[in-house]
C-alpha cells in the first residue's frame, strides 16, 4: 500500500469522439494527416476509412492518470503504445489503467494501459509510469 | 545537416513550408526538425478535448505556487506535435504509427520556445516500415519529450510501394 494505492487497482472511462473534436484536434495541432477524414487516403494506407488520432488515445490515459488513479497531482513520466487496430469517430472507446507494480521507495507506479472497444477489440496496448510524489490525496 | 532538412523559423500559428522533397526515400540520419510555442489557449483547449483538466495545465495561479511555477504542457499534447510531424511532413500525409513510446524528463512550459525533432533510426524497406527518434527540445537543451516510433510509410515515401 502506498498512498491508497495497491495492485490490480483500476479506472476506466468510456468515450466516443465525434467529427467536431477531431476537427478541433486538428485545428489545435496541426496535426491534419488525410488518414483521419479523407476516406481514399485511409484506404491508401491499409484502412477501411478514416482513423482516430492516436494522441486522442493517449489523452484517454492521460484524463485517467490524472484524474482519477492515482489522481491530481500524478507525474506523467512514461507512456509506450502498441497500435493494433484502428479506432473511429462515433465508436465507443474504452480506456483503462490498471496498477501493475508499485515502487514505494521511489513513489513510482506502472500502470497496465489500454483502449478497446465494447465488442472486446483493442485499439492500442501499453504502459504507463507515474510518479506520485505530489499526489494530492491522502488515504 | 542537408539544407532540405534546415529547421524553420518557429512562430505560433505559422504554416511551416514543405522543405522536403516528396519523391525522396527515407535514410538513416535524415531528420526534420520545426519550432513552435504553446500559449495558454492552447493548454485549455487540449484539457477540454482530453478531460485532463489538471490545474497543472490550466491554472496559471495554482501553478505559480507549485514548484513548476508556470503552467506546463500535457505530455500528449507534445505527442500531438510530434504525429503533426509524422502525418504532415516527415515522412509525410499517409503516414500510420504501429508503436510509439513517450518518456516526458522535464516539463515543457507555456510560452518557451521549442524543436520537434524527428530523426530516422531504421529503415525497412522490405517492410515499408521507419523507426524514428521522436523528441520535443527545450531552450536549455533538455527534453520535454522523448522515444521513438515505428510507422508504416506512405506509398510514396517508399521505393518498393509496400504500404503494409
Amino acid at each position: 500500500m502506498m498512498k491508497g494505492l495497491a495492485l490490480g487497482q483500476k479506472a476506466e472511462t468510456h468515450r466516443t469522439f465525434h467529427d467536431r473534436d477531431i476537427r478541433e484536434y486538428m485545428a489545435l495541432t496541426g496535426d491534419i494527416n488525410p488518414i483521419y477524414f479523407d476516406r481514399e487516403e485511409a484506404q491508401r494506407a491499409g484502412f477501411e476509412g478514416p482513423v482516430l488520432p492516436n494522441p486522442l488515445l493517449g489523452g484517454l490515459f492521460s484524463y485517467l492518470l490524472g484524474t482519477q488513479l492515482p489522481g491530481r497531482g500524478t507525474n506523467y513520466l512514461k507512456q509506450s503504445f502498441q497500435f493494433s487496430s484502428p479506432a473511429h469517430i462515433e465508436e465507443e472507446i474504452i480506456a483503462s489503467v490498471v496498477i501493475v507494480r508499485l515502487r514505494p521507495e521511489k513513489e513510482l507506479v506502472n500502470l497496465h494501459t489500454t483502449c478497446r472497444n465494447s465488442t472486446g477489440i483493442v485499439f492500442c496496448d501499453g504502459e504507463a509510469l507515474v510518479l506520485v510524489r505530489d499526489l494530492e490525496r491522502n488515504q | 545537416m542537408k539544407d532540405y532538412l534546415k529547421p524553420e523559423s518557429g512562430k505560433h500559428n505559422d504554416k511551416p513550408k514543405q522543405t522536403r522533397p516528396e519523391d525522396m526515400d527515407l535514410k538513416i540520419g535524415d531528420c526534420y526538425k520545426v519550432n513552435t510555442i504553446f500559449i495558454q489557449d492552447d493548454f485549455d483547449r487540449f484539457a477540454a478535448l482530453s478531460g485532463d483538466n489538471n490545474p497543472i495545465h490550466t491554472d496559471p495561479a495554482f501553478s505559480a505556487r507549485s514548484r513548476f511555477g508556470k503552467t506546463v504542457a500535457h505530455g500528449m499534447l507534445l505527442y500531438s506535435k510530434v504525429c503533426q510531424v509524422l502525418g504532415t511532413k516527415f515522412p509525410g500525409p499517409g503516414t500510420v504509427q504501429i508503436e510509439q513510446d513517450l518518456m516526458f524528463p522535464t516539463p515543457t512550459y507555456v510560452g518557451e520556445q521549442i524543436t520537434i525533432y524527428i530523426e530516422v533510426i531504421d529503415y525497412r524497406s522490405e517492410k515499408g516500415e521507419a523507426e524514428l527518434l521522436t523528441q520535443v527540445q527545450r531552450p536549455d537543451g533538455s527534453l520535454g519529450l522523448d522515444g521513438r516510433t515505428v510507422v508504416q510509410l506512405p506509398l510514396d515515401k517508399n521505393s518498393n510501394g509496400v504500404a503494409s
